[in-house]
């Protein structure tokens, strides 16, 4: 993964695959997003999380130069997106289901975009397999399931060979096999050294298939961190010499935490190493229990802080 | 540009609506050019092709379709949502703009040279098993090069106005009303403007007899008209947001 990432920063130069600075976005009286900056990098998946109306689909269309921003900007490979020399061969994008029209087929959909990139047909039929929808490929899109729209979509975002993804609810309609395949492909795509920026608001997934998060509420940037540091592992210890034990704890440089009179919360160890240290100390242990913070009770925490 | 044609040409050719207008153009041209020469009295189709009363027929279904062919160019991407792709495959908006007018116009071209060549070809065969004469003059050449401008002219106009409404519904029945209606009342309310209207003007390229302006003038006009509608159009596709 390192080499992989490596290697994309070497060929795609010192720019952030995507770099939002100081976005801010007004409709009239509302402000669809509000100073907002992150940044996406090379070789990762990047989950782009908030409720319904906190503007990450209004960020996603200012970067990819549908929406103009009212201040800041957005960046894809160092330049605004309608700067792009070849935007199809940088950034593959999928905004929402169903822009396809009914009665043409898949194939021909893909078609006709890829003409308008300048990208051979022989792409749409290797498009079309990457995705699982050789099969289908003539059928009218409008006889299409959501999840076989999906697949279209991403297909389309995969056509040009692009070095950044930008996908928005991608995992939408895909059943579990789908959403497995989604992640596989995800990965692989970050793996080999590209940039993935999705929007989600399935957590569970998004935490099973990101390296970062950039969280945003009503507009604003929450946070922006390594998923493991926001879901990071901790483990609650019992015992009826707690103060002593977190003097032994602390003395091998943990962090710990009193939670009540004989229970001990240490960030970021291992049960092996609390229970080898509580052990070594001739310290008695009653419990031991391995913590971790889902996703989403980090994303609601901060939410809500936010909200306050 | 040429990538961006062929795109919209496989965006048209695509799609079974396209090939229903089409047949329905041809049908309707057929018609339109049968009535008046069953309907009429011998004497009056005792004239040369050029004057001939169905060579009028025609100029309102080519006003009409090459109309919604315009419209449709830009509409039918709003509607479904697939100017979306099209925008993030080619964000240069004036170049989506350029290629959608040379579409459009080429749409209504192709809808024109239909109409023209059912109408000449029916109205032909018909004068023909008469034993009346068919001669095939300058004058029904320049006939038909104004039929194929007015279906151009009109699908431009019809993209332009397709940039500015966006909405597919409201754009047709808007420009629709107004051909088949709209523009007779305000030329009875205003008899002095009625002639610099775009439907009249295409009148005078598409029914030899009407003569309220020159050809020329009249081209100039309906292409005015176009150029106003695109360039309303084009401003909006450049200044607004894809929502």
């Amino acid at each position: 993964m390192q080499t992989a990432t490596a290697a994309a920063s070497t060929a795609t130069g010192a720019a952030h695959p995507v770099a939002v600075e100081r976005l801010t976005k007004r409709y009239g009286d509302v402000t669809a997003v509000d100073d907002l900056s992150f940044t996406v990098r090379w070789g990762a998946v990047t989950g782009f999380l908030g409720a319904n109306g906190a503007g990450k689909s209004t960020t996603l269309k200012v970067v990819l130069g549908l929406a103009a921003p009212t201040s800041g900007r957005a960046t894809v490979m160092g330049r605004p997106y309608h700067q792009l020399p070849q935007p199809a061969r940088s950034v593959g994008a999928v905004l929402e289901t169903g822009v396809f029209h009914p009665l043409r087929s898949g194939r021909a959909h893909l078609r006709v975009l890829a003409a308008a990139a300048g990208i051979d047909d022989s792409a749409v039929d290797a498009a079309l397999e990457r995705v699982g929808l050789a099969a289908a490929a003539d059928r009218r899109v409008g006889g299409y399931s959501l999840g076989m729209r999906q697949r279209l979509g991403l297909a389309s975002a995969l056509l040009g060979d692009p070095r950044v993804l930008v996908l928005d609810e991608p995992a939408n309609g895909l059943d579990p096999e789908g959403i497995r395949w989604l992640r596989g492909l995800l990965r692989d795509f970050a793996a080999g050294g590209g940039a993935v920026l999705v929007s989600s608001h399935q957590l569970a997934e998004v935490e099973a298939l990101a390296d970062d998060v950039v969280v945003v509420h009503r507009g604003r940037l929450v946070r922006q961190a390594p998923v493991t540091e926001l879901t990071a592992t901790a483990v609650a210890v019992d015992s009826p010499a707690a103060a002593r034990l977190a003097a032994v704890l602390a003395a091998e440089g943990l962090r710990v935490r009193r939670d009540g009179a004989t229970r001990l919360v240490v960030d970021g160890a291992s049960a092996a190493r609390v229970g080898d240290a509580a052990c070594a100390a001739g310290l008695p242990i009653h419990g031991l229990a391995p913590l971790r913070t889902r996703l989403e009770e980090a994303f609601f925490a901060m939410t809500e802080q936010e909200s306050r | 540009m040429t990538a961006l044609l062929l795109a919209e040409a496989r965006k048209a050719r695509t799609v079974r609506t396209t090939w229903l207008l089409l047949g329905a153009v041809a049908a309707l041209a057929a018609i339109g050019t049968a009535e008046p020469l069953v309907s009429a009295p011998p004497q009056t189709v005792r004239v040369p092709l050029h004057e001939q009363p169905f060579l009028s027929a025609p100029g309102l279904i080519v006003t009409i379709f090459a109309l919604v062919a315009g419209l449709r160019t830009v509409t039918e991407e709003h509607r479904h949502g697939t100017i979306v792709p099209t925008l993030l495959v080619t964000p240069a908006r004036h170049r989506v703009a350029a290629a959608k007018t040379l579409a459009a116009a080429a749409s209504g071209a192709l809808c024109a040279l239909l109409a023209g060549a059912v109408a000449l070809v029916t109205g032909s065969a018909w004068l023909a098993s008469q034993d009346l004469p068919v001669a095939v003059t300058g004058a029904v050449a320049g006939w038909a090069l104004g039929l194929v401008g007015v279906g151009a002219a009109w699908a431009v106009l019809g993209a332009g106005i397709g940039l500015l409404v966006r909405h597919q519904a409201a754009a047709m029945v808007g420009t629709l009303l107004w051909v088949t209606a709209g523009e007779a009342l305000v030329g009875a309310l205003l008899p002095d403007v009625a002639p610099y209207l775009p439907a009249a003007a295409g009148r005078v390229l598409t029914s030899p007899w009407v003569d309220d302006l020159t050809p020329a003038a009249a081209a100039a006009l309906l292409g005015a008209w176009a150029a106003a509608a695109l360039v309303a159009g084009t401003w909006r596709l450049l200044r607004s947001d894809v929502i």
